[in-house]
């Protein structure tokens, strides 16, 4: 997609032009932490942004808003939307456009027997919910432009991502001829179509995420599904430098000379730092598997993620946040005070 | 999520080796809870920690950790059962197998066995629309797992049987399984209507409620022939098969509401993941089915009374006061999050009535074998 002159190009979360990206990984990683901290980023980099929710797995919109998001977008903001999708809306619309007649559609869609066959017949569902994001993705305003640069849609884990994602062209093969077959067809070119569609992997610092990913990653690959970039979350930063982390378990081998808070405090010391290096290699070993940019975001010391949080995550995303923590993450050998600052909090803002 | 305060007295949180105690009477432990909070490791630390106390237990798993898998003897993704050589130090009789369950394979199985006629069988297994919807419908993973459970409770070879539930799913899928899957079979129904080849006629609308005919002509020209005639073709191909397939389905639901059959939900400390516990804890009142209580993953250690101040931890010899002052912020960050999961562990003890509220420390290397798990075995039951 050429990139508008409006859009700063320096500005753009993961070096990333805006497109359609599919953002997905192990369950419990923060997909829609990073989903909304991504939209975030693109519109605040210039692009007319929409997230997508789908039905039942997603509450990325939420951590932005209060606004009770449907069908079609909801303004949450300046030039960010969101919309979620229904099984029974797709449905509805996709019935609409191949019967023409809105009426016997809206019919056809609340009769049991159809509805049932929706649910039964293979793939079915993907393929619209695949239909609808094809749709929006070529959907363009009155002066003929893209309704949207940026599209970013939280998906489901793992497993069920990829059957998501590969469902258009299971179906296309399953069904050689035929009106189904043009659809999935048509929709399986548009989801491998590298220029404007793409996969975020979101991972945790953590061993079986980080393995999860890197499987998930040549899965894509094998079946010419474009991965565009990995987002690492919650990575901690080092307080702390090995010297003083091996002070610290040195004094707590004799806990009876402590009192108990110092005890506590020099063990949140040593897990600190212990995670810490632990984390580092998962990181190493991630960025090794994958060929595709990688941004880190911090881990979030809070008790709930807020708007505010995921307003700080998504200036983390931007390339000044990544140059910024990538410096506090390699300081913290020689100067580790400078971690203190990220753990402080006021993210990005340099 | 939290009832009125002056209707019920805030309960204690209860001690580990309650757990073993509402453990001991029952045959099936279902272990759920959404992806991510440690739920195969809680899963199998329940299970060896049994087998320590001289049950004969089994864990039936889907695509755990590769090396919790391998230290489980699990190498092989086969769907047969592995006997797991158990530590030193356990009670006389004990013994742990594992079961590596593989969705399509069971699927198969299930078929295989209702089958009436060898070709009945392969009918069934080549068609396309089987092969695609044995592995990939919603909610069939959920399904194959309570099979297995019901085969392998039903062989009586095992005291216990923990199982593992899939990791993407939420528990309510897991309940609703069976009912999901009757309903696919009873898909069909739709074979009467969707004879392929019939025409929409000008006023098709009228008669969209009533007979078969014009709907098929609509779905046909949405979908195509082809894909309503595999269709077809597929719910001809299981006729035979139903009948004995929905009264398996009728007595693997009859299982939940078991007074030997538990479950228990594993949850992180967050919101949503806790919140969702007290929902699965309400579904399972409402049935009259047997929730034992929930684990709370990964918890942050309480600091002892005030934290230690500056000036204290510079005192010790070999600490500058910049260490000092990190450790002192460390230590408050930290704090923050411990005091959050102290309330979220109040608020979920208070929502869930009898069952066990159990909390579980964030241990300082992910569990990944057998040490790591017995490492974790204090927390859950002494």
């Amino acid at each position: 997609m050429p990139a508008r002159p409006k859009i700063d190009e320096a500005a753009l979360p993961l070096g990333l032009q805006p497109r359609t990206v599919f953002v997905t990984g192990k369950g419990g990683v923060g997909k829609s932490t990073v989903s909304a901290a991504l939209a975030l980023a693109w519109r605040d980099s210039g692009a007319r942004t929409l997230l997508v929710e789908i039905e039942g797995q997603s509450s990325a919109a939420a951590m932005l808003s209060n606004k009770k998001i449907g069908y079609t977008a909801t303004p949450l903001g300046e030039q960010l939307c969101a919309l979620r999708i229904s099984l029974n809306d797709a449905l509805k619309e996709y019935a609409r456009l191949r019967l023409k007649v809105k009426l016997v559609a809206d019919r056809l869609v609340s009769n049991p027997v159809i509805d049932q066959f929706a649910q039964a017949a293979p793939g079915f569902r993907e393929l619209l919910v695949l239909g609808k994001l094809w749709a929006l993705a070529s959907e363009t305003d009155d002066r003929g432009r893209p309704t949207w640069d940026a599209i970013i849609v939280d998906s489901p884990a793992t497993g069920h991502g990829l059957g998501l994602l590969g469902m258009a062209g299971v179906i296309a093969r399953m069904f050689p001829v035929g009106p189904i077959h043009a659809q999935a067809k048509a929709v399986d070119a548009f989801v491998k179509d590298a220029d404007r569609v793409g996969v975020v992997l979101v991972a945790l610092p953590e061993e079986l995420p980080v393995t999860e990913t890197l499987e998930l990653h040549d899965e894509l690959r094998s079946r010419n599904i474009d991965v565009v970039a990995s987002v690492l979350n919650g990575l901690l930063v080092d307080r702390f430098s090995d010297a003083e982390a091996a002070r610290a378990a040195k004094l707590i081998e004799a806990p009876d000379d402590l009192d108990p808070a110092a005890l506590h405090a020099l063990e949140t010391v040593v897990w600190e730092h212990m995670r810490c290096s632990d984390q580092a290699a998962e990181r190493a070993r991630l960025e090794a598997g994958l060929n595709v940019p990688s941004a880190v975001l911090p881990y979030m010391f809070a008790p709930q993620l807020g708007r505010d949080h995921i307003a700080s995550l998504a200036r983390w995303l931007m390339p000044a946040g990544q140059e910024r923590l990538n410096d506090q993450l390699a300081g913290a050998e020689d100067g580790p005070a400078a971690a203190a600052a990220v753990h402080a909090s006021e993210a990005g803002e340099s | 999520m939290t009832p009125p305060a002056n209707k019920r007295p805030r309960r204690r949180r209860a001690d580990a080796h309650e757990l073993g105690e509402r453990l001991r009477d029952l045959d099936v432990l279902l272990v759920c809870g959404s992806g991510g909070v440690g739920k195969t490791s809680i899963a199998a630390t329940i299970a060896l920690d049994e087998a320590m106390r001289g049950r004969r237990v089994c864990v039936l798993t889907i695509d755990p950790a590769k090396r919790l898998a391998q230290a489980m003897g699990l190498d092989r993704l086969d769907d047969r059962e592995r006997k797991v050589k158990l530590p030193e130090g356990a009670a006389a009789g004990g013994s742990l197998h594992g079961l590596m369950l593989d969705p399509k394979t069971a699927f198969d199985r299930l078929v295989s066995e209702a089958a009436s006629t060898d070709e009945e069988r392969e009918r069934i297994l080549a068609n396309r629309v089987y092969q695609q919807v044995s592995q990939s419908t919603a909610g069939m993973q959920e399904y194959m797992a309570l099979e297995r459970l019901y085969e392998l409770d039903r062989g009586g070879k095992y005291d216990l049987i923990v199982v593992d539930t899939p990791p993407a799913s939420h528990a309510r899928e897991l309940l609703e399984s069976p009912q999901r899957m009757l309903r696919f079979l009873n898909g069909r129904s739709l074979r009467w209507f969707l004879k392929p080849g019939a025409k929409m006629g000008k006023f098709g609308l009228k008669a969209l409620g009533g007979s078969g005919g014009p709907v098929v002509g609509i779905l046909e020209k949405i979908t195509g022939a082809q894909m309503l005639r595999d269709t077809t073709e597929f719910f001809e191909s299981i006729e035979g098969i139903v009948g004995q397939a929905s009264d398996r389905i009728k007595v693997v639901e009859r299982m939940f509401a078991s007074p030997k059959t538990g479950f228990i939900a594993v949850t992180s400390p967050e919101r949503e993941s806790v919140e969702q516990a007290v929902s699965f804890w309400e579904l399972l009142e409402e049935r009259n089915f047997r929730f034992v209580g929930t684990v709370v993953n990964r918890i942050e250690p309480l600091a002892p009374g005030a934290l230690a101040s500056i000036d204290e931890l510079d005192a010790i010899g070999g600490i500058s006061e910049s260490f000092a002052t990190r450790i002192v912020a460390a230590q408050i960050d930290h704090s923050e999050l411990a005091g959050r999961d102290r309330s979220r562990l109040d608020e979920l003890a208070d929502a869930t009535g009898d069952a066990l509220t159990i909390s579980v420390p964030r241990l300082p290397r992910i569990v990944n074998d057998l040490d790591g798990l017995r490492e974790l075995a204090p927390y859950l039951a002494t």
